[in-house]
């Protein structure tokens, strides 16, 4: 949140002399592809995904190679199911549409079959998490900016005082998930408001010049899940990698800390979560 | 092994000496003493480091920080001879008899020396003296220097030096023999600053018309000082014009400055008051953009310094200065700065004892918040306080014999962040991160003994005692740096004692009377520094104490150098090879948390570090052409548990090569042309080899720590200075100076982002951010 007004700072100074070029620059050798693990459980009831694969040089440019036929195993401590391939998507691999979520149990993945750096060894990988408790979405406001022109987002709830809370959030415009992506993940923790009564601070954002419009009788549903500390910090840790490195902020350029064994990157997450909708009535931020 | 040796042989160099300096009395109770200050004739500025020497003997001294001077010898008919760089030299017989106290003041050198004349005195010191790593700049070379927007800048002048570079582009830190530039002990007057830039790190908080000289010691830090792993940059204000009242100033390109200075009581009481302001946001209203109209960013900074003589024994300073950055927009604000108060007392209890009592109060402090009851409204401030005493004293024993010895006590308040929401709609509740306090003293004895002709020995030892005091809180970290407990300490308790030993030895050994060769060996201990990963530093990087879970960063440095001066000491060469090994160096956890954070130090990591290198320097101080070419080849590494797999990384400040070339030409006696020319291997960086896909964003991965590095650097920069005519009748005199800089638009990389495309999102692009295309500047200074 705070490093948000420190870009806004940033651009104030350093954009008054800053610019920016496309460059080609030589890499080292890349070596060898590595495993690639992404899922997210969560309490639904639904088709629940872990994608497999594989790393690349860094400016391949092309989709990322998925890897077929691994065994895929998950386990919620009660009972171990074998996930099944999906046959339009090469290395998805789901659980049955009846599946859901546990909140308070720990979760792992075991990976097999998998030869990652095309060696013609077979590998093995696992990854654990847990499920953490959630709390309610209790309201959720959507008012129209014009200084930056876009919808903010605002979420009404309650925070838990006994634990600190990791809180990712996502946002549907219509049914349609919004935040299809890792780089639109909004993450806060509790660090500065713990205990608090959450009365609208902006969690999500629709940004009118990338075309994300929102119109009066839309429905927003915002979802508010309770990630572990480690997925909040990849998330965090992605964020800072993918966007544009200030020398004033940006610390050293690191590799983000995943759970998967092996040297495997990625995450597996769980979380459970809750939903609020509303329907935009044209609200406008008053100045 | 060889610390513990070279330990002990320091220890006994200096009872030895001790005991022999003593002995003797009775030759040395005869002799008389020649003493004084040196002034500057003009405006009875006090000169520091101007050599005085009695011509017979061959035997002299250097003028002390404020200008004293002391020389014991038998009584006889002498010629007493002066000079200082920059001005006419001087000499006077003296018929000494009695205790003789002689003021000297030298006149600026009006003409510049023909290249062929010979004169009587060599202005040699850098070949005489014990010193090394030692660069010493006078604000009128630092004037001279092409400066980013037409700003005279002390701290970009430093960076052109050999073992000293800029940390980032455009940037007021500077790193020296490859340490971080928290290494760097900056003092204005004995107060630390702990911040020593404006505007986001672009330009530096020194006002070069309220500065008389300035010195950067990389290594051969005197035993007085301590407390930092690289440098002290010693920084001293001018202390006004006894003579008459006058003014300089300037109007510039992005601010305008004003000095003004003169006697309050003739002879007695000087003053000076120096500001300066900068107007770019004089323009914003201008804006058709309400938020930008509505928007402040600005930076000013005043100076203030008294002078007062009691008598011939006594005088007493006062200085004071202040400077703060401001932005203000509609929905955030944001303010920082430095404050600092010095007052000193001089007092010379016989014309051999010199003493110096200062206090010192400094503080730096900032805050940033956003507009006022909106759920996410915040205010947050942090800020750091010292408060000290000092007493240090010269014994001018014989010109053979000088002692300094003295001790000092520190008392440090760290707030490293307090922030809380405001107004009623705010979510935020009060979060502090506990603050720090600690003492530090230090007691030092130094001896410097000019052994002959051709050898002179320095030897010194500094003890330090650092002490964390409560009240405070000291967390517990496991072995995966989560904090599993904590303890908290009564107010007023000691506890965590860190004390250690920082021996120095600088030895000049004369091989001919223009080419001497020096060593010097010197230890040091740093218990307060920075909270900063990033290469140019931000106003908000916190400074943090040594505690029970961080030992104090000590390191070792070996230098040795060869000088040679040639064509009458106008030229002067040297090649200088250092060696600094250092312990518990602390770097930082990948992605660390590093503000508002109560568990910092679990973000530390430490290990080791070690630097070297060698540094060429060819200079010439005298004639039309002026200027200085460096040349630094060296290596800076470490190596970190937790870091890069544990592995030796290069230090984010090393270079391998680099050369700064900085030439005046004097054209005529009004105009003059400078130009200087910077190159330096490119930044180390840590740049991805292997990409990877996580729910659609590609993410990089990189394989090491520090393993590439940027596009070589490199610049030009070029002035013109155009100096109004000299009419007798009219007291006003003016300059014009035009300025550029990075004169061939050289686009040198600040940073590389690696971005996804938003187009095509199966592609990514390396994207490269650079400042300062090229940018000229007019200034127009003036005096009256």
């Amino acid at each position: 949140m705070k490093y948000s007004y420190l870009y806004i700072l940033f651009v104030l100074i350093g954009g008054l002399a800053s610019c920016t070029e496309r460059v080609d620059i030589d890499l080292e050798e890349a070596g060898e592809a590595r495993l690639i693990v992404f899922g997210e459980l969560t309490n639904e009831t639904k088709v629940h995904e872990i994608t497999l694969s594989r790393s690349a040089a860094y400016f391949s440019n092309q989709a990322p190679s998925m890897i077929s036929n691994a065994q895929v195993m998950l386990d919620d401590g009660e009972e171990a199911i074998l996930l099944t391939e999906n046959e339009q998507r090469p290395g998805v691999y789901l659980t049955p549409a009846t599946y859901h979520g546990v909140v308070g149990r720990q979760y792992r993945l075991d990976i097999s079959n998998v030869d990652a750096n095309e060696d013609g060894q077979m590998e093995t990988y696992w990854a654990k998490t847990e499920m953490k408790p959630y709390s309610e979405v209790e309201g959720v406001a959507v008012v129209y900016n014009s200084d930056w022109d876009g919808w903010e987002v605002g979420v009404f709830g309650q925070d838990n005082p006994d634990v600190e809370d990791y809180y990712l959030f996502k946002v549907y415009k219509n049914g349609e998930l919004y935040t299809d992506s890792l780089h639109n993940y909004w993450v806060i923790e509790d660090r500065f408001f713990n205990g608090s009564a959450i009365n609208g601070p902006i969690v999500q954002y629709f940004d009118e010049e990338k075309g994300e419009l929102v119109e009066k009788g839309d429905t927003i549903t915002l979802e508010m899940a309770a990630i572990t500390e480690e997925y909040y910090t990849f998330i965090n840790g992605a964020k800072l990698e993918t966007n544009e490195k200030i020398p004033l902020f940006s610390g050293p350029s690191a590799n983000l800390k995943g759970n998967i064994s092996d040297g495997a990157l990625g995450f597996f997450a769980a979380y459970g979560l809750s939903r609020g909708s509303t329907i935009y009535q044209g609200e406008v931020a008053d100045k | 092994m060889f610390r513990k040796l070279l330990f002990l042989f320091a220890v006994f160099l200096v009872t030895a000496n001790l005991l022999y300096a003593f002995t003797d009395e009775d030759e040395k109770s005869e002799r008389k003493i020649i003493s004084g200050h040196i002034l500057d004739a003009e405006t009875g500025e006090s000169l520091i480091g101007a050599s005085v020497m009695i011509k017979e003997l061959g035997v002299g001294t250097i003028s002390n920080s404020y200008g004293f001077y002391s020389i014991a010898v038998a009584p006889g008919a002498y010629t007493l001879l002066c000079s200082y760089i920059g001005y006419d030299d001087y000499s006077q017989t003296v018929e000494l008899t009695e205790d003789f106290r002689i003021e000297i003041e030298l006149a600026p050198g009006s003409e510049e020396l023909d290249e062929i004349q010979v004169r009587g005195e060599r202005k040699n010191q850098n070949i005489t003296q014990v010193e090394m790593g030692v660069e010493k700049l006078q604000t009128k070379t630092i004037k001279s220097i092409p400066a980013l927007m037409g700003e005279v800048d002390v701290i970009k002048a430093i960076q052109l030096l050999p073992g000293v570079h800029s940390t980032a582009e455009g940037g007021s830190g500077f790193s020296v023999r490859g340490g971080s530039p928290d290494q760097n002990l900056i003092l204005l007057d004995e107060a630390t600053v702990y911040n020593a830039s404006h505007l986001m790190g672009f330009f530096s908080v020194f006002n070069n018309d309220a500065i008389k000289d300035l010195k950067l010691y990389k290594g051969d830090v005197p035993a007085q000082y301590g407390g930092r792993l690289s440098s002290l940059l010693d920084v001293r204000m001018k202390d006004g014009n006894s003579k008459e009242f006058t003014g300089a100033g300037g109007i510039g390109t992005i601010s305008s400055r004003l000095t003004l200075e003169g006697p309050l009581k003739k002879d007695k009481t000087t003053m000076l008051l120096s500001g300066r302001r900068t107007y770019m946001d004089l323009f914003l209203p201008l804006s058709s953009d309400e938020n930008v109209r509505d928007s402040r960013l600005y930076f000013y900074d005043a100076s203030l310094k008294l002078t007062h003589r009691f008598n011939d024994n006594n005088r007493l300073y006062i200085s004071s200065y202040l400077g703060r950055d401001v932005m203000k927009s509609p929905y955030f604000r944001m303010g920082f700065g430095n404050r600092t108060f010095t007052a000193r007392w001089n007092h010379i209890f016989s014309q051999k004892l010199f003493m110096n009592l200062t206090t010192v109060w400094s503080r730096y402090d900032y805050e940033l918040g956003t507009a006022e009851d909106e759920p996410d409204s915040f205010l947050w401030e942090s800020d750091l306080e010292d408060i000290g005493v000092k007493a240090d004293f010269g014994l001018y024993i014989t010109p053979e014999h000088v002692l300094k010895f003295g001790a000092q006590s520190f008392y440090h308040t760290f707030n490293p962040g307090a922030a809380k929401g405001t107004g009623e709609q705010s979510i935020f509740n009060e979060y502090i991160v506990d603050k720090n306090y600690a003492l530090e003293h230090a007691a030092y004895l130094s001896h410097q003994h000019k052994i002959g002709d051709k050898l002179v020995l320095k030897y010194g030892l500094r003890v330090s005692l650092f002490q964390s005091i409560g009240e405070g809180t000291v967390y517990d970290y496991d072995e995966n740096y989560q904090v599993v407990d904590s303890t908290l300490y009564a107010s007023g308790e000691v506890y965590q004692n860190y004390w250690g030993l920082e021996p120095r030895l600088g030895v000049n050994y004369m091989i001919a009377p223009n080419w001497s060769l020096k060593f010097n060996y010197n230890r040091s201990r740093q218990t307060i520094q920075q909270a900063t990963n990033t290469t140019a530093g931000s106003p908000l990087d916190i400074w943090f104490p040594s505690s029970p879970n961080v030992k104090p960063q000590v390191a070792d440095q070996l230098a040795l150098g060869v000088f040679h001066n040639f064509q009458n000491d106008r030229y002067q060469l040297s090649v200088e090879g250092y060696y600094k090994d250092m312990q518990h160096t602390i770097d930082f956890a990948d992605h660390a948390d590093l503000l508002l954070n109560k568990y910092l130090e679990g973000e530390l990591r430490v290990g080791d570090s070690k630097a070297y290198g060698l540094e060429f320097l060819l200079k010439k101080t005298e004639g039309d052409l002026t200027g200085w070419v460096g040349y630094t080849l060296s290596r800076a590494e470490r190596t970190i548990p937790g870091i890069n797999d544990g592995k030796t990384y290069v230090a984010p400040f090393d270079k391998t090569h680099d050369i700064s070339t900085v030439l005046n030409y004097q054209l005529s006696e009004r105009v003059s042309l400078s130009a200087n020319w910077v190159y330096s291997t490119g930044q180390p960086v840590t740049l991805p080899i292997q990409r990877y896909e996580v729910n659609g964003t590609v993410i990089p991965y990189y394989s090491e720590r520090n393993g590439s590095r940027y596009d070589d650097y490199h610049r030009l920069d070029l002035s013109l200075a155009l100096k109004s005519r000299n009419r007798k009748n009219r007291p006003w005199s003016g300059e014009w100076v035009f300025s550029i800089y990075n004169a061939y638009n050289r686009k040198n990389t600040w940073a590389m982002s690696f971005i996804q495309d938003s187009e095509k999102p199966t592609e990514t692009y390396a994207e490269k951010t650079y400042l300062f295309p090229i940018i000229p500047a007019v200034t127009y200074n003036f005096k009256f």
